[in-house]
């Protein structure tokens, strides 16, 4: 089925390749100067980095399984399952990282750092707070370290924001739903 | 026939109590009141809003989640429309001729034939699953381990096919799930596996702040760096109503898109993504003028439409049948469904009758219902659309850290939420997608179980696989599925190395 719209891009090819026509050598220093700057070492770093991550999860995996039981074929132990898996993930991650070095791919991303930091701070200081300082506290330090992550909000909306978060929430999950939630430190 | 009606009709007394009743509207309304907001596909709503169903019995819990499936997904259709921002993949298609029609000021027309396209498809399904639900679950009463070894084999070859992108890279997903799925301790030794000591990791990792933070928080994260934190601008919506010439044109291409959804649904790993491009590149073969899609034929809005719907509800029928869920969506419902003490498979039918007809009864009414509010509401989607995002992902974040804290009231899992949010972005930025992930967390025990007993019934012949009639061909299944998607692959890669020289 997916095979359908593929057929589509195959017109782009043709049109590609009278591009390749004129450079007579395909991998000329100009030509590859205009892909990408200079000779890049690595062909397609986003799978490489994905492949080496693979590959570190499997043998992780592995290592920390090292001493499990594996037991034989007819009673399988708790040792044999995670190795088969690690295994496997390792020869996937190579898979992925060989092909990285061979084919051409996407360049490696750039990574929002901002929204990155921002949201997992907030996570984590909730969890922090929670249990110590109670519900209202914690969601108004969520609200006010997640401000930052985006494009901070003038201080009268935050506060109104984190004001009626915090009643929503009491009144939600506390009045409505009854959990057992601590309120105020 | 008149069993079937039967079993409607208990399932219509359970679904139109006052209570399930209010849990389906509720359910929908709130599912596409999330499902509206941009990024935020129907995986991550319904993973956001499963904390709400905990305290709920558990065919109250089924049936608002389901509402809040099918809600998320009308939303992500209506986003789609309104602000070319697909929110799941399922939806990719919807935007090449519902935006094209919105930015003609036929905003409206596309929503509301979105709207009844899904609404048809959603009543035909159903009455599928209800046919086809018990003979199927009378077959899986005859699984032994092994065939449902290469049964789940085969759904998560069937995943592979709905992720895009690497093949090896969802299958190397899939094994991670698994991994993750091992982390507690083991059922039958009792030995303790990954748990690095943690206390809190030996009854495993609970697959709520999994899912929050895989689809949850990084999603939130990937809108934050796209957006900064703006409101979206919106196409303005001038009439609803589908014109008779729009009317003519479109019901064909609905029957056509339920049909292919219907059964591209069925089948494991098939899913909605499949059934929508399916039916878009169906119709666009068969329109007289194939140059009109992409310019706003609402042909290329009925189909797709009619078979992201259907395809998501013939979903249920593995699922509810053999226990197997066919994709993430379908995992979420399983996990929740464990929460609940419900462990499905076969045996559901006979044994909970009320929970599997009511769950089926309360799609008919939901499809209605969102029908019913989704006319009148237009307008407010619209609105809430504008809401600068930084408005309102604290309030979203808020949402996912209450609902994970409340599991077991312990901070332990809010931390695990984090930690998989930021895998998330991490697997996103490197093109390896979440999905396959989550479906061998849930697939990962049955998995683990049944392959050591088929292997322990057959004295550690791993040939029992291959030579019982039912899990050999569900195995030659598989390897076909894997060949097929293998072959497009090789031929994309050599498109994309002609296009880089």
């Amino acid at each position: 089925m997916s095979s359908l719209p593929l057929s589509d891009l195959h017109p782009s090819s043709p049109a590609a390749a009278p591009h390749h026509g004129p450079s007579t050598e395909p991998r000329d220093a100009p030509r590859s100067g205009t892909e990408s700057d200079g000779q890049p070492p690595v062909r397609a770093p986003q799978d490489l980095a994905a492949g080496l991550l693979i590959t570190a999860f499997g043998l992780t995996a592995l290592w920390l399984g090292r001493d499990w039981p594996t037991g034989t074929l007819a009673s399988v132990q708790s040792g044999f399952f995670p190795r088969m898996i690690g295994l496997l993930m390792v020869l996937a991650g190579a898979v992925v990282t060989g092909r990285s070095l061979l084919s051409q791919g996407a360049a490696l991303p750039s990574l929002g750092w901002r929204p990155l930091f921002g949201v997992t701070a907030a996570v984590l200081a909730f969890a922090g707070t929670v249990e110590f300082l109670g519900l209202v506290p914690a969601v108004l330090i969520l609200v006010g370290l997640g401000n930052l992550a985006g494009r901070p909000l003038r201080p009268v909306p935050l506060a109104l924001l984190g004001a009626a978060l915090a009643a929503g929430c009491v009144a939600l999950f506390v009045w409505g739903l009854g959990l057992p939630l601590r309120v105020w430190p | 026939m008149m069993e079937l009606l039967g079993n409607l009709l208990l399932g219509l007394s359970v679904s139109l109590s006052p209570d399930n009743l209010l849990l389906c509207f509720g359910g929908a309304l709130i599912g596409t009141l999330i499902g509206v907001l941009p990024g935020l596909g129907p995986t991550a709503t319904v993973a956001m809003l499963l904390p709400l169903t905990f305290h709920l019995p558990p065919v109250g819990a089924l049936i608002m989640l389901a509402g809040i499936f099918y809600g998320s997904q009308y939303g992500g259709s209506a986003t789609a429309i309104l602000v070319n921002l697909p929110g799941e993949s399922s939806s990719v298609v919807t935007c090449l001729d519902g935006h094209a029609m919105a930015r003609q000021g036929r905003a409206g027309v596309a929503l509301a034939t979105a709207a009844l396209a899904s609404l048809f498809a959603g009543i035909v399904t159903t009455v599928l699953i209800a046919v086809a639900g018990p003979p199927l679950a009378g077959v899986a009463l005859a699984f032994g381990p092994a065939e449902y070894v290469s049964l789940m084999l085969l759904g998560l070859i069937g995943a592979v096919t709905l992720a895009h992108g690497s093949v090896v890279k969802a299958i190397a997903m899939i094994l991670l799930g698994l991994l993750l799925s091992m982390v507690g301790t083991d059922v039958n030794s009792g030995d303790t596996r990954f748990t690095f000591g943690l206390p809190q990791l030996y009854d495993g990792i609970d697959f709520v702040p999994l899912a929050m933070g895989l689809f949850g928080l990084a999603e939130i994260i990937a809108s934050l760096e796209q957006t900064g934190g703006a409101g979206r601008t919106t196409a303005p919506i001038a009439s609803l109503w589908p014109k008779r010439e729009d009317v003519r044109q479109a019901w064909p291409a609905t029957v056509r898109g339920t049909v292919m959804g219907a059964l591209l649904g069925i089948l494991p790993g098939g899913g909605a993504t499949l059934g929508s491009f399916a039916a878009y590149s169906l119709e666009k073969r068969l329109a007289r003028r194939p140059e009109r899609f992409g310019q706003g034929a609402i042909e290329g809005v009925a189909a797709p439409e009619a078979a992201n719907n259907a395809a998501s509800q013939a979903c249920f029928i593995p699922m509810l049948s053999l226990g197997i869920p066919p994709n993430a969506i379908m995992a979420l419902m399983i996990g929740a469904m464990t929460i609940h003490g419900i462990t499905p498979g076969p045996q559901i039918m006979a044994k909970q009758p009320e929970l599997f007809w009511g769950m089926i009864a309360s799609m008919l009414i939901g499809n209605v219902i969102l029908v019913i509010l989704n006319l009148p509401m237009i307008g407010l989607w619209v609105r809430l659309l504008k809401v600068p995002y930084g408005y309102l992902f604290p309030a979203i974040l808020v949402f996912c850290c209450i609902g994970t804290y409340t599991l077991n009231s312990s901070g332990f899992n809010i931390l695990l939420m984090a930690l998989f949010g930021v895998l998330g972005y991490a697997l996103r930025k490197l093109d390896c997608e979440p999905a396959p992930l989550m479906l061998g967390f849930v697939l990962g025990p049955m998995l683990e179980e049944n392959l050591g007993r088929a292997l322990l019934l057959s004295g550690g012949d791993p040939s029992v696989f291959a030579t019982r009639p039912i899990s050999g061909s569900l195995l030659a299944a598989a390897g076909f599925l894997l060949v097929l998607m293998v072959m497009p692959t090789v031929r994309r890669r050599r498109d994309e190395a002609f296009k880089d020289e």
